[in-house]
């Protein structure tokens, strides 16, 4: 008895409930079953109703409104209403708790529903109540409620729990699962022969061209690249030597492996190996497409309309095509190949094609860190130079380009273009002539020297040691940078120096500011605070700055304390000389990694925080 | 107050100037040395003892192993195709990151980031060995064809000024042409393109400076073939020792010459520079 009301009760909840939200079901007239009752005309049943419901419901006054209707479309019961809150989510847990003791309606969670089918907890519906169920709700929905047949609940809202994806950045045909799940068996074919299901729906051309690079990769995997990713393992195992032939009874000059070729084919496997791969998606996802385009009926497009596209839907494809293969060939595979040795013993003893080479792990970079090595003390000294030098440069050139910007900018000064262009001229000229120049002038018997020594401030045999002393050399490296760098900062800082609005200036000058107060207070803010991200990458090429160190120094004054660098090497000269004069390519290139790590971690952490990358859309 | 002002004014001007002859100084100097008659490197003295036009007739007369004329047009040519191909692949690529959104724009503009930051000739050696292997190296024009595709391989990565400027088209152009029934390429070839002149001019000016300053990777590239040498590993090797004594003031001579037409390109650029720094960061 209990259980037929308790139903009533859902049933006539659910309903107002969904004209109520406006929800899927529009608006519906609050339906009343008239249940068979066995209560007896006249009578005045007495009855507790324990319910469960989420919170909204009662904060929203929803259950209320409810059991006040019920209340009065069954005047012949007295009911007393007992509610708790329990989510639809721990309602499985409560209820299975005690299951005598549970509510008499609850809501619960679709999934739940097993559960408590099997412990008993739900009664099945019947009669007028599931014939309602069943016709005021879609087969999928009606689907979440039965069990065998037999409905159990009545489906509330439709809020279930979907997982999205971005389409800006993914849509089905490029999920792997969607497309093996839903693809038919030329679509899964299409994962190992390419352009299957292009051909088999009468895309001729495509299906041919994904099947002529399936097939190159493989007669290249058969004839070349299966031997290189042998070699890429091992990294050459026979070594350049002489072999007695027994035929002849001599020593026979044999060539043996090429470690660095070894490296180097390896690589070029491994990416077209990648490019297959990537290949057979794209294969995959055009069988899926076709086929989907197939199911509804749509035109499937030709070869024609592929081209036709390139124009329109797909220019991006069409004009990044060059650029990026570009890119692969001459940035990226490189990139890895140095890479790679970084973790290989390539140095200067192991030369191929004389000698071999081998994969050493980490050892590079133990013995870049240990303590007490050759190269740890080298490493970390350079490293603290080049952070200093790198901080140095970029604010002196800061900080004097923009006073040199204000003082050509200010009312007072004639002939503005003129003085530009004076400041503008000495970076015009290539930076390797006028450094190269600076480095003979500041000879040890290079005219300042001489000029010095005539003015009687150094003695007659002496001479300042401008680029032979480590700190000499230093600072001497700074002030010539200041001199190639003003310029540059100058011209930058003018452009926005000409945006800051007058009326700032104007009110300082009112409320009495002098000039000083001025800078400090309204021009340095501003212009740093729009010129962050320039400041940064400022910095990050002052790391990289290879010309100013190589041609005014040459990374000198070498010293014996560290390996093969000098006082005022950066960490990428000292690559340089790794790399180029000393043939120490492994640890060339675990400098390269380390600074790259650096410049990333610095770059990424300050450059993501500015507005300008945030912003970009702000034109359009 | 009005004599307070004419000093501040009088006193900026000859800070000013004070700095510009600093500023102006080694460059003086480079073009007083290519006028010297002395020969020899490392003189004391600044100013020349005798003045000569012989180092700049002498350029042109070269011999085998110094031979301007043709490191300035192998240079020239180098850099015209360079060029082209470079302006092309940044252009395409700044276009579209700027105008067209498809998934993986973010993704690609992130490695661009990333890729910038690897110092630039790590990937040197490697590059030497790829093209090795593919047989590029084996004679001097083709290694000047490997130099072209290694000065614009990557050029793409450099999309950045490009991509600010063509953020600033308003897009209502776009859109006008796409209602009279313009495909997005017709768009980019005969509107955006037009309109684009000024980033253009820029772009082709740029790349066209750098083969003519860069020395590392086309060195590594041309190896010991002298006559295929561009301008830049042209000029170092006067000064290496066999040659430093008798060519030290050609040297400079050859560094006057070059310097007047990077000089003026550079100076047609400078604006677009300004432009390109104060109109990227005002958002």
């Amino acid at each position: 008895m209990k259980k037929l009301l308790v139903s009533l009760l859902a049933a006539a909840m659910t309903v107002t409930t969904l004209a109520g939200c406006g929800g899927n079901g529009g608006s519906t007239p609050t339906q009343n079953p008239g249940g068979s009752s066995t209560v007896k005309q006249g009578e005045v049943q007495d009855v507790t109703l324990k319910v469960w419901c989420p919170q909204n419901q009662v904060d929203t006054g929803i259950m209320e409104q409810q059991q006040k209707a019920f209340a009065e479309a069954h005047p012949e019961y007295n009911i007393k209403w007992v509610t708790e809150i329990v989510g639809e989510d721990k309602c499985q847990e409560s209820v299975l708790k005690d299951v005598g003791d549970a509510a008499d309606v609850f809501m619960f969670a679709s999934d739940q529903l097993p559960s408590l089918v099997e412990a008993g907890a739900i009664a099945r519906l019947g009669g007028a109540t599931e014939t309602m169920v069943k016709e005021s709700n879609g087969a999928e929905v009606l689907a979440t409620v039965t069990i065998d047949d037999a409905i159990y609940a009545i489906p509330f809202t439709h809020n279930t729990f979907f997982m999205y994806y971005d389409k800006t950045i993914l849509d089905e045909s490029d999920i792997v699962s969607i497309v093996w799940k839903d693809g038919d068996t030329m679509t899964r074919l299409s994962y190992f022969v390419f352009g299957l299901g292009n051909l088999v729906n009468k895309q001729i051309v495509r299906g041919l061209l994904f099947l002529i690079m399936e097939i190159a990769y493989f007669v290249y995997l058969f004839s070349f690249g299966i031997g290189a990713l042998g070699d890429f393992i091992t990294l050459g195992t026979v070594e350049q030597g002489q072999v007695y032939n027994e035929v002849l009874g001599i020593y026979e000059y044999s060539t043996g492996d090429n470690s660095m070729l070894c490296l180097l084919y390896g690589v070029i496997t491994l990416v077209l190996t990648a490019a297959t791969i990537f290949i057979a998606c794209m294969s995959a996802k055009s069988a899926y497409c076709t086929q989907k385009r197939k199911e509804r009926g749509q035109h499937i497009p030709s070869f024609i309309d592929d081209l036709r596209s390139l124009k329109e839907e797909n220019l991006h494809a069409f004009l990044l095509a060059m650029p990026i293969i570009g890119i692969i060939c001459f940035t990226i595979v490189p990139l890895i190949f140095m890479i790679l040795i970084a973790f290989t013993s390539y140095d200067h003893e192991h030369q191929p094609p004389g000698s071999l080479f081998s994969w050493v792990g980490l050892d590079n970079f133990k013995s870049m860190f240990a303590q007490g090595s050759a190269l740890a003390s080298t490493f970390w000294p350079v490293l603290t130079w080049t952070l200093i030098w790198a901080v140095i440069a970029t604010v002196s050139c800061y900080i004097l380009g923009l006073l040199l910007a204000i003082l050509i900018n200010r009312k007072g000064t004639r002939g503005k273009g003129f003085w530009r262009f004076m400041f503008v001229l000495s970076v015009a000229v290539p930076q390797f002539v006028t450094l190269l120049s600076m480095r003979t002038i500041f000879n040890a018997n290079g005219p300042v020297n001489v000029i010095l020594r005539e003015i009687g401030l150094i003695g007659a045999t002496e001479s300042i040691p401008f680029f032979t002393n480590s700190l000499y050399a230093k600072i001497t490296i700074i002030c010539i940078n200041i001199w190639i760098g003003v310029p540059f900062t100058m011209l930058s800082t003018t452009g926005i120096l000409q945006n800051i609005p007058a009326e700032l200036y104007e009110a300082a000058k009112i409320d009495g500011a002098n000039s000083a107060t001025i800078f400090w207070k309204i021009t340095l803010p501003y212009m740093l605070f729009i010129m962050t991200p320039n400041l940064i990458t400022s910095f990050t090429g002052n790391i990289n700055n290879f010309n100013v160190i190589f041609l005014l120094s040459g990374g000198g004054p070498d010293s014996l304390e560290y390996y093969y660098a000098g006082k005022t090497d950066l960490l990428v000269t000292w690559l340089y000389r790794l790399t180029i004069t000393q043939k120490d390519y492994n640890l060339g290139a675990v400098i390269g990694i380390l600074v790259f790590i650096i410049l990333a971690v610095l770059s990424l952490t300050t450059y993501r925080r500015t507005g300008s990358y945030k912003d970009e859309g702000a034109f359009q | 107050m009005k004599t307070k002002k004419l000093i501040t004014n009088t006193a900026c001007h000859i800070l000013l100037a004070v700095l510009s002859v600093i500023w102006v100084l080694p460059i003086f100097y480079v073009i007083l040395t290519s006028f010297r008659k002395e020969g020899g490197s490392y003189k004391s003295y600044i100013w020349p003892r005798g003045f000569t036009l012989d180092n700049y007739i002498n350029l042109f007369n070269g011999n085998s192993s110094i031979n301007f004329t043709r490191w300035f047009t192998n240079t020239f040519v180098i850099a015209i195709f360079s060029t082209i191909l470079s302006a092309f692949f940044v252009l395409c690529v700044s276009y579209v990151m700027s105008r067209l959104r498809f998934k993986m724009r973010k993704k690609f503009m992130n490695i661009a980031l990333i890729l910038g930051m690897f110092p630039g000739f790590m990937s040197m050696i490697a590059v030497y060995y790829i093209l090795k292997g593919l047989g590029l190296l084996e004679t001097g024009v083709l290694k000047q064809v490997s130099l072209v595709l290694v000065y614009s391989g990557g050029a793409g990565l450099g999309f950045y000024m490009a991509k600010g400027f063509f953020d600033t088209i308003p897009k209502s152009i776009d859109e006008a042409a796409y209602i009279d029934g313009a495909t997005k390429w017709d768009t980019f070839i005969r509107i955006t393109i037009p309109l684009s002149k000024p980033i253009i001019t820029y772009t082709l000016i740029t790349t066209f400076m750098g083969p003519w300053v860069d020395y590392i990777f086309a060195k590594v590239i041309m190896g010991n073939e002298t006559p295929y040498y561009t301008i830049a590993i042209g000029l170092w090797t006067m000064l290496e020792q066999e040659f430093v004594e008798y060519y030290y003031t050609q040297f400079y001579a050859g560094c006057v010459i070059i310097s007047i037409p990077i000089a003026i390109l550079f100076l047609l650029t400078q604006k677009c520079y300004v432009e390109g720094v104060s109109g990227a960061v005002k958002g």
